[in-house]
């Protein structure tokens, strides 16, 4: 089962998608601040980020470009509800895997995780 | 979902509803219109998906924008009809648009430098210099492989000149209306193209850069040679011949000359071959060769791994004198030589049938040589030009993989030798299948469809769609391509042809169903169920780009309204979205007044013989301008057609109302009074709205009430009745005898049904104005006939003579309603 980092300005947006995902045998990290992410996953070894867009200091994007550098094989699910086709071209270009668009369900989410994934 | 819009909606309600059912009205218009929109869209898009018209990307791109379009006004116009109902739907909507357009976006053309490359250069760089400058720089690059000098024009370039002349809008206009196989059409639309391309000025920073690469490889006023080079060509799919070539160009010429091979890109022949081929505009962006011209003595081609002689394993060289295009083009025949294959190639005398036009042999010696390090250096077999100047110089020119020979799909119109049972059936869905006959025109025989068959109906309806999988192949009386279960038909490959049938076939017989030439045969015919098979209706690589956007476009996963997922959150297509946003829209109307009639207050009483309490509001055209005025109108000041046709039917003169029974509402009579409303309360009455072409009407017979809601109206897209049936004063056994009893009588007439405790629910849908305008007529006479029939039905098989009865009854009234038509 894969270790996942989920980066949500909301609090209970992100722990909805943790909920949903340890449900399915994953181990989450909910994050609101893009620090602690970056952290996280200079300690961790992280297989999937799912990142917000519109974040508190920086951008969804500019994440995934620092979690890139730190961990260049790491899978990436771009998750917001103000989707643009700019910032969707630059996640992509940046190597993020799914570009989705809230609101998104739970089957949605699981089988989005599950194709990244691989499984 | 905006305040302001649910405030509206909430003081109407309040306030005025009359409005509020108007507005309601509007939205329910303006929503179906889009739904046939819509749908004719998914038809189109879905060919040009699935490869039935081959059709450049812009195409699908311009027709899915047009797509977005009518579902976000389908989406906003439900909204309008009840904004508490549906908030979430336009977000959902937006969602899947975005996934769409994600899934659709086409490479951004790059329009910065370098402009110019050299030959040299170009090797490294395929994606700026095309694939033949690139295959001619490696070449160069080895050494040994004697290369003219020579620069490229990059894709980049051609570009920038779209760009810098402001093309691109022209010619994507242009591209979106192209489909490969309307000669007359494509020849129109390249020729506009070109000429635009060929009024555009070079920029000066292109001009420039050309004009003084031309000057580094040529002498004085030497004559150059400016070719093709498309990004995609001569890789993977040659192109061969598809493009211009300017040869025998004077220095001073050669910006024209380039601009005639950038509108070269723009041939018919070209644009279809690259159509065929799934490749975009932007794929296949246009560098250009410049090379000087060979003063050439013999000129030709050489195959490293000739198929003609030798099972393949000799080289071929092929030549003619002075210039090599004679025999590219096929007007001259050449002379040939065949060489071994090996480090050391000689002469195979045996399979050199004519030298005429071939250099000495030593010169054919060192081309073989030449032909097999490029063949190492490229890794496969090459197709190379080659040129030999007046003073004995060898040049190679191009050098490309050698395509295998392709067998030619056979012509679709090939004769099969069997004599068709009926032709030029319109095409609904192409494929090809075979399978029993099977009639399936109620919801009951829907329902036992066999294994294999091939289904005989009325009309598309929705309710085929759960056994789809089922089918062989489909014959429908009406319908059309844009319908809700074509589009799944195309989808699964399962053929549908519509239209009437000249004779009648066996229920059991066995026959073929070709749904790309609209033909029915009789019995098995293998010759084209294995044409199917063997040559899909469209090659993979045109089909291949689609696969992203095909589930969130046309794919309907919507196809039961009762299911659990029949939400806004259940959408995941555009599709979803219109069948979601019809039938919830048909369903508003049909609860469009309630018990209490408000919003009627602006409605006229309607003066008949006819013991009925009925109040007719007019949406606009349902009554002739002269009764404006009027409190009460009559039957004959009707105009809607489907309330003439129902009324026609209601008031059939064989029909025995009791005279002093004044139809209303008892149930709601005996509730709110002991007899002090009067008979003609509006509380108790029936009600109707009309229009031109709509109808919404509740009629209140005694204890038992009816709801009919219709469109009928020259567009059979937008056609439907809806109609359910409730209650009644008799005992609940034999109300529900009355209940089977409408029920047959209404699946006999192609209504699918579905009955609940007392009450019954009937739809049918897309028929021709007629056919829908016959229906009415029979159910307003079904309404009169049954309104007390429950008193009287007390057996299964008085049940099932009054059907025979009623259908015969009504039969003969049609031939009347015919005539006066």
């Amino acid at each position: 089962m894969a270790n996942i980092i989920v980066v949500d300005d909301i609090s209970d947006a992100g722990m909805l998608v943790k909920r949903i995902l340890e449900r399915k045998g994953h181990s989450v990290n909910a994050f609101t601040e893009e620090e602690d992410a970056l952290n996280y996953t200079r300690s961790n070894s992280v297989d999937l980020a799912i990142l917000d867009i519109k974040l508190k200091k920086m951008t969804g994007v500019e994440v995934l470009e620092e979690l890139k550098k730190i961990t260049p094989d790491l899978k990436a699910i771009m998750l917001t509800g103000y989707p643009t086709l700019e910032t969707a071209r630059e996640a992509l270009r940046l190597g993020a895997q799914e570009y989705c668009v809230k609101p998104i369900n739970k089957d949605e989410l699981e089988s989005k995780v599950a194709e990244v994934l691989g499984e | 979902m905006h305040v302001t819009q649910l405030f509206k909606h909430w003081s109407y309600q309040v306030f005025a509803p009359g409005t509020l059912l108007r507005r309601k009205y509007e939205a329910f218009k303006s929503l179906l219109r889009h739904d046939a929109i819509a749908l004719e869209l998914i038809a189109d898009l879905e060919e040009v998906f699935y490869g039935e018209t081959m059709a450049d990307r812009q195409r699908a791109l311009y027709l899915a924008g047009k797509l977005s379009a009518a579902v976000n006004t389908m989406a906003g116009q439900l909204v309008e009809m009840n904004p508490t109902g549906y908030m979430e739907l336009p977000e959902y909507f937006r969602k899947i648009d975005f996934y769409v357009r994600m899934a659709m976006e086409l490479d951004q053309p790059e329009v910065g430098p370098p402009y110019i490359l050299s030959l040299e250069d170009a090797a490294s760089f395929p994606k700026l210099a095309g694939g033949k400058a690139s295959n001619l720089g490696r070449a160069a690059n080895m050494g040994g492989v004697p290369v003219p000098k020579g620069f490229v024009v990059t894709a980049n370039a051609f570009n920038y000149y779209v760009d810098y002349n402001g093309l691109s809008d022209g010619i994507e206009n242009c591209l979106r209306q192209m489909v490969v196989g309307d000669r007359d059409l494509l020849a129109r639309l390249t020729l506009e193209v070109q000429e635009m391309i060929l009024a555009g000025d070079v920029p000066e920073e292109i001009a420039r850069g050309i004009r003084f690469a031309v000057s580094e490889i040529i002498d004085g006023d030497d004559l150059i040679a400016v070719r093709s080079s498309a990004l995609a060509e001569d890789g993977e799919i040659s192109f061969a011949g598809q493009y211009a070539s300017e040869l025998n160009v004077p220095p001073n010429d050669v910006l024209e000359a380039y601009k005639r091979v950038l509108a070269g890109k723009y041939c018919p022949r070209a644009i279809s071959y690259r159509i065929a081929n799934g490749l975009t505009d932007t794929d296949t962006a246009m560098a250009a060769l410049v090379l000087p011209m060979v003063d050439a003595d013999n000129a030709g081609v050489v195959y490293s791994k000739d198929p003609d002689c030798w099972g393949g394993n000799s080289i071929g060289i092929y030549g003619v004198r002075g210039l090599g295009e004679g025999l590219v083009d096929g007007s001259i025949s050449p002379g040939k030589a065949t060489l071994t294959r090996g480090d050391d190639p000689t002469i195979d005398t045996d399979c050199t049938p004519d030298m005429n036009g071939l250099p000495s042999e030593d010169t054919l010696v060192r081309l073989a040589k030449h032909a097999m390090t490029l063949e190492e250096e490229f890794g496969g077999p090459q197709d190379i030009e080659w040129a030999e100047d007046v003073t004995g110089k060898l040049f190679i020119l191009q050098t490309r993989p050698l395509q295998r020979e392709r067998k030619h799909a056979e012509h679709l119109s090939d004769p099969i030798g069997v004599k068709p049972w009926q032709e030029g059936m319109e095409r609904a869905a192409t494929g090809a299948g075979c399978g029993e006959v099977y009639y399936a025109p109620t919801g009951e025989k829907i329902a036992r469809i066999p294994e294999g068959a091939v289904v005989i109906t009325p009309t598309l309806k929705p309710a085929l769609l759960t056994f789809v999988t089922k089918m062989s192949g489909v014959i429908s009386t009406t319908g059309s391509r844009a319908s809700h279960f074509a589009s799944v038909a195309r989808e699964l490959g399962v053929p549908v042809l519509v239209g009437k049938l000249d004779g009648e076939l066996e229920p059991g017989q066995l026959v073929t169903v070709d749904g790309s030439s609209g033909t029915i045969y009789d019995g098995c015919v293998e010759a084209i169920l294995t044409r199917h098979r063997r040559d899909p209706d469209a090659p993979k690589v045109v089909q291949e780009p689609y696969k992203k956007v095909v589930p969130l476009t046309v794919k309907l996963n919507l196809t039961d309204p009762e299911a659990d997922n029949f939400t806004p959150e259940g959408c995941r297509s555009m599709h979803d979205v219109v069948r979601f946003c019809h039938e919830k829209s048909v369903g508003e109307m049909f609860s469009l007044v309630d018990k209490r009639g408000r919003g009627m207050y602006a409605s006229k009483r309607l003066n008949t013989e006819l013991p009925l309490v009925m109040y007719l509001l007019d949406l606009g055209e349902g009554l002739f301008s002269g009764s404006k005025k009027n409190k009460l109108v009559t039957p004959q000041d009707i105009k809607s057609r489907p309330m003439w046709a129902l009324w026609y039917g209601l008031a059939d003169p064989r029909v025995k109302w009791p005279n002093k029974l004044t139809h209303m509402d008892w149930e709601e009579f005996d509730k709110v009074a002991g007899g002090i409303f009067s008979f003609d309360s509006k509380l108790l009455a029936s009600y109707g709205l009309i229009s031109d072409d709509y109808l919404h009407l509740m009629i209140r017979f005694g204890y038992h009430f009816s709801v009919v809601d219709s469109i009928c109206g020259p567009d059979s897209m937008r056609n439907y009745v809806n109609f359910r049936f409730k209650g009644g004063g008799a005992g609940f056994d034999q109300r529900l005898l009355r209940l089977e009893f409408i029920r047959r009588v209404l699946e006999r007439y192609g209504f699918e049904t579905t009955t609940r405790g007392d009450m019954i629910d009937a739809r049918y849908s897309r028929g021709s104005e007629n056919d829908t305008r016959r229906l009415l007529a029979r159910l307003g006479y079904l309404m009169a006939v049954t309104r007390l029939m429950d008193m009287r039905m007390d057996s299964e098989e008085m049940v099932a003579a009054e059907v025979e009865r009623f259908i015969e009854d009504a039969e003969n009234r049609d031939v009347r309603l015919e005539k006066e038509n």
